[in-house]
């Protein structure tokens, strides 16, 4: 009997602890300060996850509940979370939400300061980036590419602060051979993906437009390989026909021409 | 042989329908798309009243588009007491909901077929939203269905209303709260947008939401719920689909925990099949013997050839793309927003990008890609008629496409305002639903 009493037991505590860990969920995407603190304090766990990777901090930063961001925070909530869905780390909605007060919080308390230099540095907002500076100093690389991109975006007082930490003057671009980057021009297509992309040349610069969309100059770092670097788009060519584009984790290859 | 016959029958069903001038639910004749028989114009000009055969102003914002029974149009509209609600048009990937919060009247129309004149209209319920919206959706989503005696109207959290033909509320339901939005954040609320779909003395109405789901039959004479199905489902926005070959009905649902297909007459599930994106915006199609779901919600985004008549779980093994229950089977190349099209012997998919991609039906071998216009957004799903795909952009355009193995665009034309239901079709008329008009295209 007791065996059996033991196991129901614990399946009884687990059943609850799921409980309050979905109740802990809901009440940090709500905003609901005393219900996280009263649920906290009953046991439940301030690292549990959404089915996909979002922690309490995670859903109340991303809502913009300051209140409940810093007693999660105080609590010891780790800020280095990516969910599993969009891999997007924590600032990234919060700043594409525009909860500037809370991505402080969330950058005073973070530990990879690269990863935070490069989740703010495409806001152009000068405090934010401020922030993550008068924290331990990111890596030379890290500030490099922030100040490269800011230059990019012509975000003016990003890329002072950014100077004054040290950031170096990137590379000029690479001086590719007029022919070869005119043989690039042209329309090309992915079996990948149903996107087309428009190559063209502009005042000698090679120039990438998904259509539909604005165009992106992009800077040539050998006579094959471009970048730019705000979007993050890596784009090697194989030949004048064809072309690899990296960016979002993801690898498409485009073909030159009509498509079948 | 007898296949051979069995297949060009299951082609021909919802034209057959179409060519009495019905368009009796979303996307017409069993949701299909089709329409023909109908012989709509390739060409008109709106200012110039070409091929203009009228335009009749549809108050407030809605994304359903017209049915039609007879002589007579039905449109559902949702209008807001805030008279600057509108819709954000575009290609974007905001999560938000509309900042919309205003007090409402949802309405069903009933318009004359050869005027336009408004026959007569009904306030189903007035009040502040249960539940906000998506930016390019309405509060007015859901397309309504008719059998040619009953309207049905489904509003969502608002709740499901049945009319006569002639206007007079036959019975209402309410379904309970449809927080249906964001997966990642239940926050960012979109709205419902699964059209009701009539099968025989019944209407069925899928309710993908936050928590619990289902799917449930109503009986048209008076409301009352003949079945009802738990979902195991986040939210979703496609319409079912009833295909039906040889006497044998199977109802086909989009959903991203799985495909399913059900027994139509009593709600139980037949098959699932995964994976699928984890937004399904897409209605199914079926024709060939073979049920074509889509989504393209990314990373995943697949299109499956489905064969009619399959139990169990079909998901295919590692490494597979068919077996005996899938003819063929795409990873990538699902379209997001608007539903393929089955016509004649190839399924098109138009991206919200407009890439218009054609495969050939039985085979899932791609026939072209090609992009329609010079860019422009697309929600609106595309129809057929004619040997013509009318496929509409966010823009007000619609393109008019020559179905077949190659593209060939034949027309673009304007209707001067954003479209985003998908239009209808009923005898030479092309119905186009813009933000403000309803547009009926053909000779006057």
């Amino acid at each position: 009997m007791r065996f059996i009493a033991l196991p129901l037991f614990a399946s009884a505590l687990a059943l609850y602890a799921g409980d309050a860990n979905d109740d802990l969920l809901a009440a940090s995407r709500a905003g609901d300060l005393a219900a996280v603190k009263s649920l906290i304090e009953k046991g439940a766990a301030v690292e549990t996850k959404t089915p996909y990777g979002q922690t309490p901090l995670y859903l109340a930063a991303m809502n913009g509940h300051e209140d409940v961001v810093r007693f999660l925070l105080d609590k010891g909530a780790t800020t280095n979370v990516n969910d599993t869905f969009y891999k997007a780390p924590m600032l990234g909605f919060v700043l594409q939400r525009k909860h500037w007060e809370v991505a402080k919080l969330l950058i005073a308390k973070s530990t990879n300061r690269d990863q935070a230099l490069d989740d703010v540095s495409g806001t152009g907002r000068a405090e934010l980036v401020q922030t993550v500076l008068d924290g331990a100093k990111p890596s030379q690389a890290a500030l490099d590419k922030a100040y490269e991109s800011a230059l990019t975006r012509k975000q003016a007082e990003v890329a002072d602060l950014l100077k004054k930490a040290g950031a170096h003057e990137p590379p000029p671009p690479f001086a590719v051979d007029a022919t070869v980057l005119a043989s690039y021009a042209g329309t090309y297509r992915s079996e990948q993906i149903p996107i087309e992309v428009k190559m063209s040349v502009k005042e000698g610069v090679l120039s990438l437009q998904p259509v539909g969309q604005g165009e992106l100059a992009m800077k040539a770092l050998s006579p094959t390989h471009f970048v730019h670097a705000p979007s993050q788009l890596d784009v090697e060519f194989e030949g004048a026909d064809s072309f690899t584009l990296k960016t979002g984790g993801g690898t498409f290859k485009f073909k030159k021409g009509a498509a079948k | 042989m007898t296949r051979r016959i069995l297949s060009v029958a299951l082609t021909l069903i919802p034209a057959c329908a179409a060519a009495d001038g019905n368009w009796p639910q979303f996307r017409g004749p069993s949701g299909s798309g089709l329409g023909d028989g109908a012989n709509p114009p390739v060409q008109w000009d709106v200012e110039k009243k070409t091929n203009i055969a009228w335009t009749a102003e549809i108050p407030g914002l809605s994304v359903s588009s017209p049915v039609v029974w007879g002589d007579r149009i039905f449109v559902t509209t949702a209008i807001s007491s805030d008279p600057n609600q509108k819709w954000r048009t575009g290609l974007y990937g905001d999560t938000d909901s509309a900042p919309d919060r205003s007090s409402h009247q949802w309405k069903v129309l009933a318009l004359d077929k050869k005027t336009g004149k408004v026959l007569w209209e009904q306030q189903a319920y007035q009040g502040i939203p249960k539940t906000k919206r998506h930016p390019k959706s309405s509060q007015a989503s859901p397309s309504p269905a008719t059998d040619g005696k009953v309207v049905v109207a489904y509003f969502g959290s608002e709740g499901l209303f049945a009319y006569s033909v002639e206007g007079k509320l036959l019975w209402k339901k309410d379904l309970g709260l449809q927080n249906a939005g964001w997966f990642f954040d239940p926050d960012s609320e979109w709205g419902a947008a699964s059209s009701p779909v009539i099968y025989k003395n019944s209407v069925i109405v899928q309710c993908d939401r936050q928590k619990d789901s289902f799917i449930a039959a109503f009986d048209l004479k008076d409301g009352k719920e003949l079945w009802r199905t738990a979902r195991a489902e986040i939210p979703a926005w496609g319409t079912p689909t009833i295909a039906t070959a040889d006497g044998h009905s199977e109802m086909v649902t989009n959903g991203t925990k799985a495909i399913r297909g059900y027994d139509p007459d009593t709600g139980k599930e037949l098959w699932t099949l995964g994976p699928n994106s984890e937004i399904t915006c897409t209605t199914p199609v079926f024709g060939h013997s073979l049920i074509f779901v889509t989504a393209g919600y990314p990373p995943v985004q697949p299109i499956y050839a489905i064969r009619m008549g399959s139990k169990g779980d079909l998901t295919l093994k590692e490494g597979k793309d068919s077996s005996d229950a899938i003819a063929w089977s795409k990873k990538t190349g699902g379209s997001y927003l608007p539903s393929p099209i089955l016509y004649g012997d190839y399924l098109y998919l138009v991206n919200n990008n407009g890439i218009l991609t054609a495969y050939e039906a039985k085979t899932g071998t791609r026939a072209y890609q090609q992009r329609v216009g010079p860019g422009g957004s697309f929600t609106a799903s595309p129809i057929a008629g004619a040997g013509k795909l009318y496929i509409a952009t966010e823009e007000g355009d619609v393109y008019v496409v020559k179905a077949g193995a190659q593209f060939e665009l034949l027309a673009k034309n304007s209707v001067g305002e954003p479209v985003l239901a998908t239009p209808a079709l009923s005898g030479d008329l092309l119905l186009v639903r813009g933000a403000k008009h309803l547009f009926a295209i053909g000779a006057r």
